[in-house]
């Protein structure tokens, strides 16, 4: 069950000529794949593109109607290969991934399909995971492009020009055979806007209209000596083809500005526009509307560049800026070679007015263009206005923290509520006390946030799946053999292969722990083939062991993700397992969230029906509680907080849990397994219990009260 | 607001993954939508959305749709420092963070947030008091914005059952910060479907509230207990915590216990008056008395089954799990080890359990796990039987081992006071190490074991005070419990071999 039901967005993708789309950038990406008359689309789910697909899978209807191809794909890789379909064959395709992570994945199929290149057009939606809330390393998808030499698109945010753009991108393919990327960062996808829509298209050829039959071409094949001459043809005849595209149908804009500010032009990235546009708006050079007094090129197109467009744009002016977020500064390098070979004078200012790195934020551009108008020195612009309103926000940041003292708290994510996988940590913190310090080797998934306060478990994190890889190269040189980790989404992703097979089959020593929560957790609780079910709920049938005793693991013990002490004595037992080879143990706990939401009626409906019903919750005495919180430091729950003492003679606070506790027990478990303190208990409320349950419980308040030192006879 | 020159009016929710900010953002785009402004919402959901800080950005064209003809706004994707007009934010720190950020100011911005407080981890997981001053965030607050709403929203969320966006998005409305009325609020609510009634609820509190402006006070600290008395001779300063020293060692022991700890609590004052104690508010006295009744009321097994077997205990877990007349079970987690036992054992017979428990290299791993269900009559009896090994306490092995260390810390205390006024006070605070249960305490020990050795008693032994050192020795140990942050403080410090500083003795 998804996190997520799309059953409103699957109705906007059936609309069709004269009506308005109503909803967010990557739906509207989804809907107007549906316009371009795509035959098939896959996908690897993470943010902020898995909506894409994971409302194309609630719309298998639709998708049968059109003979469309939808594939929830193994990975990044799996999915870049779907592509394949277009290079002999006259169909159109989309996939879609996260950046630049899924695009490191998916590099070696993209540069087989850029390299013979393709019949019909083919489209890689990648989600930007850049800035803030970013879960990823900081890189540019651009530097891919130019090195397998795909077109680069950067749309504008705004619903229809992204629209537009999905459609004229297909055709851009097309027309100069070449596979053309779409970058969206995350706040353009998750950004809600309108569109006029136009009908879905069904595709020549589909599920339903099948093609006549396979295509051989020699001249299509990556391999020598295909592949010198694809090389020539990238740059001889699909470069150009591309670059007359671009310039003819007008993927990029030119909005005029001022008559006064002419000498000088901002050239940006399509994506930037918005932000630059606000910018210029609280410097008050820009209106509600868009109306820049500064000449902008917006680039929606951002590689290949078009050299007549950018001359055109700069030849009039004194200087420009290069609005460019992220590095290296691709497109700054090329426009002063750009102007350099077209002999060109104007000044070109980039990266020596906005930060190298990091998200072009509004205050980031606010102070950019502040400073490129101070360097500019045009009289057509008051720069010194510009500054002093930069300089009123470093005063309010400076007064606010006069007034606050301190730097409030940061608040980086961490594992929910009752999550499964808290207490495989914190068993991995106390099994450190028996056995000594081990090195842990950590992978990509919630359980990432293992390594952030409060348990700072995992030293590296070097992938996908690469958990137990990347721990290889150690393994023979510790004491303790390397722990690594490994989500049931990495699993299934790479980790099978790349880790788990090739570990057997060198013999390698090591312990290997796989978080077994059901789902591919982080992105939405997207179907993974031990999940039980695909994304269509046909059965899968795939189980975690099996797989791991089909490639010859023999060290296997399962354990309830929730039990530390056993989870403790599993570990201490893989870890002293030398000379056995690798170890497996496999943390059994469906993820919290996806639990809830599927209990949580089921509950309500029983409470309702008057059936008896046991809410669990765990507590913490605080007459007992003396305020070292070494409960917290090993669980990290939101609902185990602290809060002020009653207690006259103590200043720290007493730890406290919440009323969001849904009484998984993990602290319960932490406290009896590090023998920490006595001062937890569980409380179980009876609801709607029978009348010989409420009786006894009522005669034991009775009991005991009568018994109480000091009660009165009779009370 | 007037329709005359057009522009892009900017909203900020601060939230806290999963609490629901994507409903609230929901609910405030259809408000806008329904009254006939054009808007566009982003977010920057993904792992943030996992109990991390998040933001919702709105903007909203000033114009109605109906007046724009052919024209369109442009909105932003992410706020501009100092052109937000309304942040709403579901916490405290939240809203803090928002006017640190410079997103709130006082020239432009309606702040509607809630005061009360979601610590976050780096808070928590100090041994001490790691929270942030919410006095401060709160002055912020209503210092650096235009208008500042700000009430406690978790008490109105829980009283209506609903979730806090319900309570903020009242809130919203009530402060009139919107081109729309209250019925469009709450039609945006019923279209939403779920939880309705609920939300409603909270929404209507959340407006009243908004209205009313009730003032926010500071996070609610629990009401220190009533009076309890100490003797006359005492400065007033002092009374307080003195006289709850007394009370708890009378009822931790009983009546001897408290007047030796009345005793030394005199011999204190007398060294405080001598020092000059009155011109310092008695702090000497305050601290070195506080932290003496603490430590001469360890916690042990008996203390444990006597404050978790009393009526107030079950009184509050029927309050807390809101249980009401349905029956409620109570599972306690007893897992004692060696030193717990040993709270019971004689001194002669403990160290001989303790040797044989080293041999066996059990002495870590030996514990006995006792869940217990304090609700049933067998459980109470249990821990009554417990509390009433009172008389045992005296002779035990464990009340050998606390006095020792008490004395320790006690002459190690007037010794620095005799030095140096401020370094006496900072040796007194030193005992704050020695707190919590089993490995907890054997590590608080060791690193007060540590810090007197390594660096108060050799001070002492060379007559010079090192107030400033000790306590940022003390903080580097509290800050970093596990690891070993007072180790290589220590390490770092250049010790003089002072000639006759005390030999380093073992304890506990």
């Amino acid at each position: 069950m998804p996190e997520r039901s799309f059953a409103e967005e699957v109705r906007q993708l059936e609309i069709g000529a004269g009506e308005t789309f109503e909803g967010e950038g990557i739906l509207a990406v989804t809907k107007a794949l549906l316009q371009s008359g795509v035959s098939y689309v896959g996908g690897y789910q993470g943010a902020p593109v898995s909506a894409l697909v994971d409302v194309l899978s609630d719309a298998q209807d639709l998708l049968a109607r059109l003979g469309i191809h939808l594939e929830t794909c193994a990975n990044e890789a799996g999915a870049a290969s779907m592509l394949s379909a277009s290079i002999n064959y006259p169909i159109r395709g989309a996939v879609t991934f996260k950046s630049i992570v899924g695009t490191n994945v998916a590099s070696d199929a993209l540069s087989n399909l850029s390299s013979p290149g393709v019949t019909g057009g083919a489209l890689i939606v990648v989600g930007e995971d850049y800035g803030e809330g970013s879960s990823i390393i900081q890189e540019r998808s651009h530097a891919v492009a130019m090195k397998s030499q795909f077109w680069l698109l950067d749309p504008r945010p705004d619903l229809q020009k992204i629209v537009d753009l999905v459609e004229q991108a297909f055709e851009l393919s097309e027309a100069s055979s070449t596979p053309v990327m779409m970058e969206l960062r995350i706040r353009a996808c998750h950004m809600t806007g309108r569109f006029e829509a136009r009908d879905n298209r069904a595709p020549r050829f589909s599920t339903r209209d099948l093609l006549p039959g396979p295509v051989f071409d020699k001249d299509r094949i990556s391999l020598p000596p295909a592949t010198y001459v694809q090389e020539k043809l990238k740059t001889e005849v699909r470069w150009p083809a591309a670059q007359r595209f671009i310039a003819e149908r007008g993927l990029n804009e030119v909005f005029a500005g001022e008559a006064e500010a002419q000498e000088l032009g901002l050239i940006l990235q399509g994506g930037m526009y918005n932000n630059v546009i606000a910018a210029l708006r609280a410097l008050g050079l820009a209106d509600a509307f868009g109306n820049s007094r500064i000449p902008l090129l917006v680039l929606n197109c951002v590689y290949p560049l078009v050299p007549d467009e950018v001359a055109d744009f700069c030849c009039s002016r004194k200087a420009v800026l290069v609005v460019e977020e992220g590095q290296p500064n691709f497109i700054e390098t090329a426009v002063k070679a750009l102007l350099s070979d077209a002999e060109l004078a104007t000044r070109v200012h980039g990266k020596d007015c906005l930060p190298m790195a990091g998200e072009y934020v509004g205050a980031v551009l606010l102070d950019g263009l502040a400073k490129f108008f101070a360097k500019a020195r045009s009289t057509a612009v008051p720069a010194g206005a510009a500054a002093a309103r930069v300089r009123a926000v470093e005063e309010s940041r400076r007064q606010a923290l006069e007034v606050l003292g301190a730097p409030v708290p940061t608040r980086p994510p961490g594992f929910c509520t009752g999550c499964p996988e808290r207490p495989v940590f914190s068993a991995i913190k106390l099994v450190q006390e028996r056995v000594g310090p081990v090195h842990v080797s950590a992978d990509i998934g919630c359980h990432s946030f293992a390594t952030l306060e409060p348990f700072k478990v995992g030293n590296t994190i070097l992938g996908y799946g690469l958990g137990l890889a990347s721990s290889t190269g150690l393994s023979s040189m510790m004491r303790n053999p390397v722990v690594s980790i490994m989500g049931d989404g990495g699993f299934w992703h790479q980790g099978l292969t790349t880790g788990i097979a090739n570990h057997v089959f060198n013999r390698d020593e090591g312990v290997l722990l796989i978080l077994k929560n059901g789902y591919s957790s982080a992105t939405g609780h997207q179907h993974i083939p031990s999940t039980g079910s695909n994304s269509r709920d046909q059965a899968s049938g795939m189980d975690i062991e099996a797989a791991l005793k089909g490639v010859g693991v023999d060290w296997i013990r399962t354990v309830d993700s929730y039990r530390v002490g056993r989870m403790v004595t599993a570990l201490k037992e893989a870890v002293l397992a030398r000379g056995k080879g690798l170890r497996v143990i496999i943390a059994d706990g469906e993820c919290m969230l996806a639990r809830q939401r599927r209990e949580k009626p089921a509950t309500a409906k029983r409470l309702k029906a008057g059936e008896r019903v046991v809410r669990t919750r765990f507590g913490v005495d605080e007459t007992t509680c003396t305020g070292d919180h070494s409960c917290i430091r090993l669980s990290g729950c939101p609902t185990l907080t602290v809060r002020s003492t009653g207690d006259p003679l103590r200043r720290a606070p007493v730890a406290h849990v919440t009323d969001g506790c849904v009484g998984c027990g993990n602290c319960g478990e932490v406290a009896e397994a590090a023998v920490l303190c006595p001062s937890f208990h569980r409380l179980e409320i009876v609801q709607n219990a029978g009348w010989p349950e409420r009786l006894l419980a009522r005669l034991r308040r009775r009991t005991i009260a009568w018994l109480q030192p000091g009660a009165k006879a009779g009370a | 607001m007037t329709a005359g020159s057009p522009r892009n009016v900017a909203i900020l929710i601060a939230a806290l993954g999963g609490e629901g900010g994507g409903v609230l953002a929901d609910w405030v785009a259809a408000v806008l939508r329904d009254a006939g402004y054009l808007c566009q919402t982003t977010s920057i959901p993904g792992v943030a959305q996992r109990t991390g800080a998040t933001t919702y950005y709105i903007e909203y064209c000033s114009v109605p749709l109906a007046e724009l003809g052919r024209r369109r706004p442009v909105f932003a994707l992410t706020p501009v420092p100092g052109e937000v007009d309304v942040m709403l934010a579901s916490e405290l720190i939240e809203a803090a963070r928002g006017v640190q950020n410079g997103y709130v100011t006082p020239e432009r911005t309606t702040l509607i947030a809630s005061s009360h407080r979601i610590y976050a981890t780096a808070e928590k997981i100090a041994p001490g008091d790691g929270r942030f001053d919410d006095g401060r965030a709160l002055k912020a607050v209503h210092e650096l914005a235009r208008r500042a709403v700000v009430f406690d929203m978790a008490r109105a969320t829980e009283a209506a059952g609903t979730v806090i966006s319900a309570v903020l998005l009242g809130a919203l409305a009530g402060a009139g910060a919107l081109p729309a009325g209250r019925e469009t609020f709450e039609a945006a609510i019923r279209a939403g479907g779920r939880g309705v009634e609920a939300s409603l609820k909270g929404f209507a509190l959340g407006f009243e509230a908004a209205r009313g402006e009730p003032p926010a006070t500071a996070g609610a600290d629990p009401e220190p207990s009533g009076p309890a008395t100490a003797p006359e001779d005492f400065p007033v300063e002092t009374r307080y915590v003195v006289g709850q020293g007394l009370a708890r060692c009378r009822d931790y022991q009983d009546r001897r216990h408290a007047e030796a700890y009345l005793a030394r609590c005199r011999e204190i004052l007398a060294l405080d008056r001598r020092l000059g104690g009155a011109d310092r508010g008695w702090l000497l006295t305050n601290e070195a008395c506080r932290f003496l009744a603490l430590r001469m009321t360890y916690e042990d097994v008996i203390r444990v089954a006597d404050l978790k077997s009393r009526p107030e205990r079950y009184a509050t877990l029927r309050r807390e799990s809101r249980s009401g007349e349905q029956p409620l079970r109570i599972t306690d987690f007893f897992k004692p080890g060696p030193e717990e036992l040993c709270a019971l054992l004689p001194v002669g017979l403990a160290e001989r359990f303790l040797a044989a428990l080293r041999r066996r290299g059990l002495e870590r791993r030996f514990h006995l796990g006792l869940p217990l269900r304090s609700d049933t009559v067998t459980g109470f009896l249990l821990l009554r039987l417990v509390a009433r090994l009172r008389g045992l306490r005296r002779g035990s092995w464990r009340w050998a081992q606390e006095s020792a260390v008490t004395g320790r810390w006690l002459a190690a205390t007037t010794a620095a006071a005799e030095l140096d006024y401020a370094f006496g006070v900072e040796a007194a605070r030193t005992a704050d190490l020695v707190k919590g249960y089993s490995d907890t305490y054997r590590r608080g020990l060791e690193s007060f074991d540590r810090l007197l050795a390594g660096l108060v008693e050799p001070a002492i032994a060379a007559g010079r005070q090192d107030a400033a050192g000790l306590a940022r020795a003390r903080t580097a140990a509290l800050a970093d419990p596990e690891g070993g942050a007072l180790e290589r403080y220590l390490a770092e410090l250049e010790q003089p071999a002072a000639a006759g500083a005390p030999e380093r003795r073992a304890v506990g």
